[in-house]
């Protein structure tokens, strides 16, 4: 569906690229989230996509046709390229109607009058606006408005949807059911879409597959499950909450989430490693212990890591005890 | 190789009908200047005849009326401007918009009204010839010319200082203003130390527009007998018949006037610093006890009187006596034709603005900036140099193609009012697109609609008010537009302007009091628009 090939762009006046030499591919119907922090680039990249920036290299093929490509000098304008936009904001038309605004990217010469008028009417029945379809912008509230920029942008039957940070706006109580419609919206028009967030709880729960993005790269890409239990490095298992560093001598070092480690209070296979047990916490819905490797093969033994305590189970600081990875997802 | 690869790959995506429609039109509006600022290389037949006689008088006079002008108009509105926006008195508000009013009145129609004055002296001076001989005599009538006619300049122009410098009090950040007074400096302390040196960008802002329109005048000296420059580039073109020198005239003109916009930039630069913490709360302003206010009044009083209150008073007086000889239908029918084309030139101006400001909206690149920079230059020229300039330039292109086309039509004339006041619409209309998020303009295109389809969907209905105000500020300059309609007017073309100056310059100065009057109100309408725009801004 969306092919990116090495893909830069280096803005003037900026030291590094915004965007290195990105590959990647987003098959028909996916919805991929790419997460990064501010100033990562992911924005550039949505912007290149949709064609508001121009690549200083690489192509870009949406549907198997480039719609950029440096070198061969295509380069197609962003309002030929079928791609819906989502802003932030919304960016929503403040002088015209709800209606109008759905009803704004449907060409007269595309669509004829009845089609135009049962999209917009669909659109607004899916995205529960029927009753405000005569009302402006500023009449909606935050969650409505989000919901008509969604609207708008899929009124056009794009190809292909990029929604750039679509809840940082939101109050966080109704962030997470402005989540689930939109998401709901994106799987029943069946659409490819690209969600931008710097919030890896966005992303862990709408991404079919999850990009995360670190200055201008593509660091680590896969399911939420092997973003989130197998983290290629520190930074991406940092970014998805707490892991511990496990790092063999001679091996490449290893992050593993706190919930995929038990504790044993005896060792039961070679594998089970000794520790001992620095400081017990309770954080709530769980203990946890803070414990230090005594194993020598391990690069980082002086390092801690932190183990969730079963509930059943009985810690005391300063023993000994083993710990097992217990990994959920293989 | 690669480098030059990655600027054509780049200049490809900025180039389209906008930008290039934009640059060319551009170079449209500046060829009139350049052609006048190349002409300073060239000799006419009478440049000697000149240098020997009257070129230094105009140069004098000038200078003159540069200097006087901008001394008086710090008097009349650098102190005014300090007290409204510092202390309380009774009428302040009233004072703080009502000062910008003279502005309404043009430099000719002052010089109408206060004319009358110089009249009124003549038994004073009679009495100086008797008891003090010739030589007084020409001493006193000269300076009581000069006299009068920079105090009426003065007292039209000074708002446009009141104006830069009265937001450069407001904008001053109240807590230096308070440290000065809490380390013991009385208000009048703060202001020489502290206030005034922070408005010196103001000031010279302020000053710089009403040198240009000192510059720019032609009526008022006209009819005091004080030939500036402007009217020495009249008198080189018509009385002497003299072309090129006439054109070198206006390029020395236009040159000193670059040199003080280039003077003006340099000190707006430095105002940086003063002004780029504005923001904070406003000043609490000082309750000025009886005897302060009744001064604060008398200051504020002054330059009002002389600019608004006695000619308006005058105008209205002879008008009445005269409205029913002036209102004839060909009289009117002539009004609402000029009005017409007005109307049609300011909204054609307006578009044109609004391709320009829309340019740079679509593509934000330097180069385009600095063209439409250069392409508004022309409010700081002087109307008869870009009359000469439109003149020289349509005469070279008549020449080319064997017949007169365009010299002597309405094209030239509204091409003219294109180079002097395309700044005019340019501004409100380039600061309001700015205003609309970009963001707007990328979801329509990626929504599939082209620039222009944007504009007329987007930021047309958006901007609906900004334009129209726009184009009402561009018809009223028209309306009052003098030298530069003078020159280039069609044989049956006249404007309000012309009609009112050709009754006055016949002796009819009561009659002239009609058209006069509606200037003014329509530049009335104007400020009040002005005035909407900077409250909003």
């Amino acid at each position: 569906m969306l092919t990116i090939k090495e893909v830069s762009r280096h803005y003037k006046g900026t030291a590094e690229p915004a965007v290195k030499h990105v590959d990647l591919s987003v098959p028909h119907g996916e919805v991929l989230a790419l997460v990064g922090q501010s100033g990562s680039g992911k924005t550039t990249l949505m912007r290149l996509i949709s064609g508001l920036e121009i690549p200083d290299s690489g192509k870009i093929l949406i549907d198997d046709k480039e719609v950029a490509n440096a070198d061969g000098k295509t380069w197609v304008p962003p309002e030929k390229r079928r791609v819906g936009l989502v802003f932030q904001d919304g960016a929503l038309f403040p002088h015209l109607t709800i209606e109008k605004n759905v009803a704004y990217g449907l060409s007269s010469k595309e669509f004829s009058r009845e089609d135009r008028k049962s999209i917009v009417n669909a659109l607004l029945a899916t995205t529960g606006l029927e009753v405000y379809r005569s009302r402006y912008p500023h009449q909606l509230s935050g969650g409505e408005r989000q919901r008509l920029a969604v609207a708008r942008a899929l009124a056009p039957k794009p190809k292909l949807m990029l929604l750039d940070e679509p809840f940082s706006n939101l109050d966080p109580a109704l962030r997470l059911t402005i989540r689930e419609e939109i998401l709901t919206i994106l799987r029943e028009s069946k659409m490819t879409a690209i969600i931008v967030t710097h919030d890896t709880d966005d992303a862990l729960a709408i991404g079919d597959r999850i990009a995360v993005f670190r200055d201008g790269k593509i660091e680590q890409s896969g399911t939420p499950s092997e973003i989130f239990h197998h983290p290629l490095n520190g930074y991406c298992a940092k970014l998805f909450g707490p892991a511990n560093c496990l790092h063999r001598k001679g091996d490449a070092p290893k992050w593993i989430r706190p919930e995929d480690m038990q504790l044993l209070s005896q060792q039961n296979s070679d594998t089970d490693i000794p520790v001992k047990i620095l400081s017990i916490r309770d954080a709530g819905r769980h203990r946890e212990a803070r414990v230090e490797c005594l194993d020598e093969a391990f690069q980082n033994h002086e390092e801690t890591w932190v183990i969730p305590i079963a509930s059943s189970q009985t810690v005391d600081q300063g023993c000994q005890m083993w710990v097992r990875e217990t990994p959920s997802v293989p | 190789m690669q480098a030059i690869a990655r600027i054509r790959r780049h200049f490809r995506h900025e180039v389209d009908g906008w930008s290039v429609s934009t640059v060319l039109l551009g170079l449209l509006i500046v060829a009139p200047l350049a052609t006048v600022l190349f002409g300073i290389g060239s000799t006419g037949p009478k440049w000697e005849h000149l240098t020997e006689t009257v070129l230094s008088t105009y140069i004098n006079n000038t200078l003159i009326l540069v200097v006087t002008v901008s001394l008086l108009s710090i008097l009349f509105a650098v102190v005014p401007a300090w007290l409204v926006s510092t202390c309380e008195f009774p009428g302040r508000r009233m004072f703080e918009w009502l000062l910008v009013m003279p502005l309404a009145i043009p430099t000719y129609v002052a010089a109408f009204v206060y004319f009358q004055l110089t009249e009124a002296a003549i038994p004073l001076l009679v009495d100086i010839r008797m008891n003090h001989g010739v030589d007084a005599f020409i001493r006193a009538e000269v300076i009581l010319r000069y006299g009068i006619l920079s105090i009426l300049l003065a007292g039209v122009l000074s708002p446009y200082l009141f104006l830069t410098v009265r937001t450069s009090f407001s904008m001053q950040r109240t807590a230096l203003i308070e440290a000065s007074r809490m380390l013991g400096k009385s208000i009048t302390g703060t202001f020489f130390k502290v206030a005034l040196p922070l408005a010196r960008p103001a000031i010279v802002a302020g000053l710089s527009l009403i040198i240009m329109e000192v510059v720019n005048d032609y009526g008022a000296v006209n009819f005091f007998g004080v030939p500036t420059l402007t009217e020495g580039i009249f008198r080189t073109w018509f009385d002497l018949q003299d072309r090129a020198s006439a054109v070198r005239v206006a390029g020395l003109t236009m040159g000193a006037i670059l040199l003080v916009l280039i003077f003006e930039r340099t000190q707006r630069g430095k105002a940086r610093f003063s002004e780029s913490e504005a923001y904070s709360s406003p000043l609490t302003r000082q309750r000025l006890s009886p005897l302060p206010a009744l001064g604060a009044i008398f200051a504020c009083l002054l330059p009002l009187a002389i600019g608004l209150i006695f000619p308006v008073y005058q105008l209205s007086k002879w008008a009445w006596m005269t409205w029913k000889n002036v209102l004839k239908p060909e009289f009117l029918e002539q009004l609402s034709r000029s009005l017409l084309l007005s109307i049609l030139a300011a909204f054609l101006l307006t578009a044109i603005a609004l391709v320009f400001a829309y340019s740079v909206k679509l593509h934000p690149t330097k180069w385009l900036r600095l063209s439409n920079r250069i392409s508004t230059i022309g409010y700081a020229t002087p109307g008869a140099v870009i009359a000469i300039g439109v003149m020289v330039t349509f005469g070279k292109v008549d020449h080319w193609m064997g017949k007169a086309v365009l010299s002597g039509t309405l094209f030239t004339i509204g091409f003219a009012y294109l180079v002097r006041f395309i700044a005019v619409a340019y501004q409100p209309v380039g600061a309001g697109l700015a205003r609309v998020s970009d963001q707007m303009d990328e979801s329509s295109r990626i929504l599939g609609k082209s620039p222009l389809f944007t504009l007329g969907k987007i930021h047309i209905p958006l901007l609906k008010g900004t334009l129209l105000g726009a184009a009402m500020l561009v018809f009223i300059d028209i309306l009052k537009e003098l030298p530069l309609t003078m020159i280039l007017r069609p044989a049956d073309f006249n404007t309000l302007s012309t009609t009112a100056f050709g009754l006055a310059k016949e002796g009819r100065i009561h009659e002239c009091a009609v058209p006069s009057l509606i200037i003014v109100g329509a530049g009335a309408m104007g400020l009040t628009i002005l005035n909407r725009y900077l409250r909003r801004s």
